[in-house]
C-alpha cells in the first residue's frame, strides 16, 4: 500500500513566499507522479497570508490565534493523525526548503531505518547552501554537544526545522509536543524515549523574503533556556 | 517592634480577610485560591498581635529588627503566591494552546 505524505507548513506572515512554495511542491507533485499532500498552517498572521491561502485555494487551517512555531506544527501533527497519515514532513512556508530532498528524507522511513529524518545543512560535506551566520552555527553547536552529553547521541543540525516523521511520533507530537524550542528539545525528549533519528544532507536557501522567526538567536536568552532545557529533558510529556 | 506598627498590622491582616471574603461573596475569588490569602492575612495579623513569638526569630534569622523581620515575611508570603501564580500561568497556556489548536481544526474542517 502507498504510504500517505503530509507536508506541515507553518506560516506566519508569509504573504510574499507561500503560493510560490505551494506551487512548487504541485508542480513537483505533477512531474514526478509523487502525491505529496500540503498543510498550511497559518499562524494567526497579521498580512494577507490567509487571503492568500483562500484565494488560492491552498490546504491550510487558520489558527485563531498566534501560537508560535511549536503551536502551530503541532496543529499539523494533529491534521495529519486524525487524517491517518503515515508519514508528515515539515516544511518551510518562507521557501528555504527544497522540496528535491523529500523523497530522499521520507526513504529511511519507508524501509523502518528512523522514526525521524532530520534534513541537516552539516553533513557529508554537504558545501553548498546556506549555511546560516557564524553565531548560529555555534549556537547549533553548542546545542548539539549538549544533546549529546544528555543522550549520547550526535545530531548536528539541532535546529533545522526540514524534519520527516512516521506514524508513531506523528502520535505522540499530536499529544506532547513542546511549544517553545521546539526543535531541539523534541529531538532530545524522542531520543531519551529511544526513538531513532537519522539526519541527512539537504541543501537550504535563504529565505526569500520577510524575516525569520528568530529574532532572539544572537541573545543569549534563547541559548540559555534551549540547553537548560535539554539538560532537564524527561522521555515523556505530561500525556504519556 | 512599635505599637504603631502592630495596629497597623493587625488592621492590615484584617482588611485583607475582609477583601478576601468580599471577592468569594461575589464570586470573583475562588476558595481554592482564596486560601492563599487567607494564610498570608492571618500571618500579617498574627505577627502584628503576638510580635513576641517572632521576636526569637529576629536575630536567629538574622534580621536586625522585628519591624525588617515583619516586611520578610511578608515579602517571603509575596514571593510564594507570585511562585504559584507561575505555575498557573503556565498550565493555563498550555490549556489555551489546546483550546486554540482545536477550535482552529474544527473551523477549518467545518468549512470543507
Amino acid at each position: 500500500m502507498k504510504k500517505r505524505v503530509i507536508l506541515v507548513i507553518p506560516a506566519y506572515n508569509e504573504e510574499k513566499n507561500i503560493l510560490s512554495t505551494y506551487q512548487t511542491i504541485v508542480e513537483f507533485n505533477k512531474k514526478n507522479n509523487t502525491n505529496y499532500d500540503v498543510i498550511v498552517i497559518n499562524d494567526g498572521s497579521s498580512d494577507k497570508t490567509e487571503e492568500v491561502l483562500v484565494n488560492n485555494n491552498i490546504p491550510h487551517i487558520k489558527l485563531i490565534s498566534n501560537l508560535g512555531i511549536g503551536g502551530a506544527v503541532q496543529t499539523g501533527y494533529k491534521f495529519a493523525y486524525k487524517n491517518e497519515y503515515d508519514i508528515a514532513i515539515q516544511f518551510d512556508g518562507d521557501g528555504q526548503h527544497d522540496v528535491n530532498f523529500i523523497s530522499k528524507m521520507i526513504e529511511p522511513i519507508l524501509k523502518e531505518e528512523a522514526d525521524m529524518v532530520i534534513g541537516s545543512r552539516f553533513i557529508n560535506n554537504n558545501k553548498n547552501g546556506f549555511k546560516s551566520s557564524t553565531a548560529r552555527r555555534i549556537g547549533i553547536k553548542m546545542i548539539s554537544f549538549f544533546i549529546k552529553l544528555k543522550t549520547r547521541n550526535k545530531i548536528y543540525d539541532t535546529t533545522s526545522g526540514c524534519r520527516a516523521i512516521n506514524k508513531r511520533l506523528i502520535k505522540r507530537f499530536s499529544v506532547n509536543y513542546p511549544l517553545e524550542y521546539p526543535e531541539p528539545i523534541s529531538t532530545t525528549e524522542i531520543l531519551l524515549s529511544g526513538y531513532r533519528i537519522k539526519e541527512i544532507p539537504v541543501e537550504m536557501k535563504e529565505r526569500v523574503a520577510g524575516k525569520s522567526s528568530i529574532h532572539a538567536w544572537k541573545n543569549v536568552y534563547y541559548m540559555v533556556n534551549v540547553l537548560l532545557n535539554i539538560i532537564f529533558a524527561k522521555k515523556g510529556g505530561k500525556h504519556e | 517592634m512599635s505599637n504603631y506598627l502592630r495596629i497597623t498590622l493587625v488592621i492590615v491582616g484584617l482588611l485583607l480577610s475582609i477583601a478576601n471574603l468580599i471577592l468569594i461573596s461575589k464570586k470573583k475569588m475562588p476558595i481554592k485560591y482564596s486560601l492563599f490569602w487567607f494564610f498570608a492575612a492571618l500571618t500579617i495579623f498574627l505577627v502584628g498581635a503576638f510580635p513576641n513569638f517572632i521576636g526569637i526569630f529576629t536575630k536567629l534569622i538574622g534580621f536586625e529588627t522585628t519591624a525588617s523581620l515583619v516586611i520578610g515575611i511578608i515579602v517571603g508570603i509575596l514571593l510564594l503566591i507570585t511562585l504559584l501564580l507561575t505555575v498557573i500561568i503556565a498550565e493555563q497556556k498550555r490549556k489555551i494552546t489546546l483550546l486554540i489548536q482545536e477550535v482552529s481544526l474544527l473551523k477549518s474542517t467545518n468549512k470543507k
